[in-house]
């Protein structure tokens, strides 16, 4: 059989789909039993009265103890921060004192309180200001010995802590009320004397001189009615 | 096409209609494509699996059984085809043909079915007789004719057993699927070169074989097992 032959019966083939004979490829009787086909279309309708299972959903194996830990390292994070957020922000170098700023909101808060809480809340802002201003003067003294001008710094430093401390002496005093018959305007001179004349039946000379003095200041030229 | 079988055409989704509607709307499922019947079955239409089954089942029949050589194997193998076609109706999308699909399983099947027989002694049917010729012959044959058919058959059947497993996929598909050779070698996993170029050695074997009657009769009896794509 040459080449081209086969090449002709290749392409018969190729049309055909069979080599064998027409009436031979008639007998190629295979067909499945009506048994098996009963098999399958029973299986085909069962098929179409059960519903498909739906697929579940599997999560993957870590996602469970990812999450608690996630869930644990944000739970301790925000409860570190909201536990003291006052020291964290003062130790942070160059930040503006948040106590300041609480100071002024609660002095004024208090603007509408009565005068003696009042009295009371400004002093305890003051304290806490003054021991804010102690610490950021201490951390910048510390910050200032290790640089090059730090001589000149130190030279400075009294200066600056004395009058640190005079300002805080005038703040105290400018808190606590002082009761003086001089300052007291709604005394006519004849009522300071008479008050300076009670003071010395009582026997404190000491406040009697030192209202007289000040009342001499205030009313100099009353020297004629004392005289008589 | 037939509705002749007594398996078609059972109680199902059309029996309200009248008898005339009935049959036009059958003969409008019967010029339906494959991937539409499927689609349909998919939706809970039994008329039409039925459908696609009448016109699927001979072939896939006749590759399963020209391949396995025992009819208990070839009907759990053709079962299981048509139960994994069952189980895919909702994910099937007609990118390709049906046909190409069907044959894919059963290609796949047979590749399990030979994994799963070579852990296991091979097991002869009827004593080496060719279970081929316990099938009940058409009546409308005469003794010699019947007795020259089955000499030129059974020589075919014993070449074609005989060819390289490869060679025999792809000749069984050819003829038996009605695939093209580029669908085959999908199928197959090898181009469309390749497919042909067994087919060609096939066929050319197989031709030898019917033309010198009284030499192979007793040649290659045992058969290849068919291998994975590829190998």
């Amino acid at each position: 059989m040459t080449g081209p032959e086969r090449e002709e019966e290749f392409e018969q083939f190729l049309q055909q789909r069979t080599i064998l004979p027409h009436r031979l490829a008639e007998t190629e009787r295979f067909e499945p039993p009506a048994e098996v086909d009963r098999v399958v279309l029973a299986r085909a309708k069962a098929a179409i009265h059960t519903p498909e299972p739906a697929p579940v959903f599997r999560p993957a194996r870590w996602a469970l103890p990812f999450g608690l830990a996630a869930t644990l390292v944000i739970a301790f994070a925000v409860n570190l921060h909201l536990r003291n957020p006052v020291q964290q922000d003062l130790a942070a170098p160059g930040s503006a004192p948040p106590v300041v700023k609480r100071v002024a909101l609660s002095a004024e808060d208090n603007a509408a309180a009565p005068a003696y809480a009042r009295a009371k809340a400004e002093r305890r802002v003051l304290t806490e200001a003054s021991r804010t201003l102690e610490l950021k003067s201490a951390r910048e003294a510390v910050a200032d010995s290790a640089s090059p001008m730090a001589p000149q710094m130190a030279r400075a430093e009294p200066e600056s802590a004395a009058s640190y401390s005079s300002d805080r002496q005038r703040l105290m005093k400018g808190n606590t009320r002082v009761f003086s018959l001089a300052a007291d305007k709604r005394l006519s001179p004849e009522q300071w004397l008479a008050k300076i004349q009670q003071l010395r039946h009582e026997g404190k000379d000491l406040e009697a001189e030192r209202e007289q003095a000040a009342f001499q200041k205030a009313y100099p030229n009353y020297r004629a009615n004392t005289a008589d | 096409m037939s509705f002749s079988n007594d398996w078609v055409l059972e109680a199902g989704p059309l029996d309200w209609c009248s008898p005339p509607e009935r049959t036009r709307k059958v003969r409008a499922m019967e010029s339906e494509d494959d991937a539409g019947l499927m689609a349909r079955y998919a939706q809970g239409d039994m008329r039409a699996f039925e459908l696609l089954y009448s016109r699927h089942r001979s072939a896939l029949y006749r590759y399963l059984a020209r391949h396995a050589r025992d009819p208990e194997v070839t009907n759990d193998l053709f079962q299981e085809v048509w139960s994994k076609v069952i189980a895919n109706r909702s994910r099937y999308e007609p990118r390709a043909k049906f046909r190409t699909f069907l044959f894919r399983i059963a290609h796949n099947c047979f590749i399990d079915h030979y994994r799963r027989q070579s852990l296991r002694p091979k097991q002869e049917y009827a004593d080496g007789e060719d279970w081929e010729d316990a099938l009940p012959a058409p009546a409308h044959e005469s003794p010699d004719t019947r007795a020259e058919h089955a000499e030129l058959m059974v020589r075919y059947r014993k070449t074609l057993n005989a060819l390289p497993a490869e060679q025999r996929d792809v000749f069984l598909l050819y003829e038996e699927s009605g695939l093209s050779l580029d669908e085959i070698g999908a199928i197959t996993g090898v181009g469309m070169e390749t497919a042909k170029s067994r087919l060609r050695y096939a066929l050319a074997k197989l031709r030898a074989a019917l033309a010198t009657p009284s030499t192979q009769s007793d040649a290659g009896a045992h058969a290849t097992p068919l291998q994975e794509p590829g190998i």
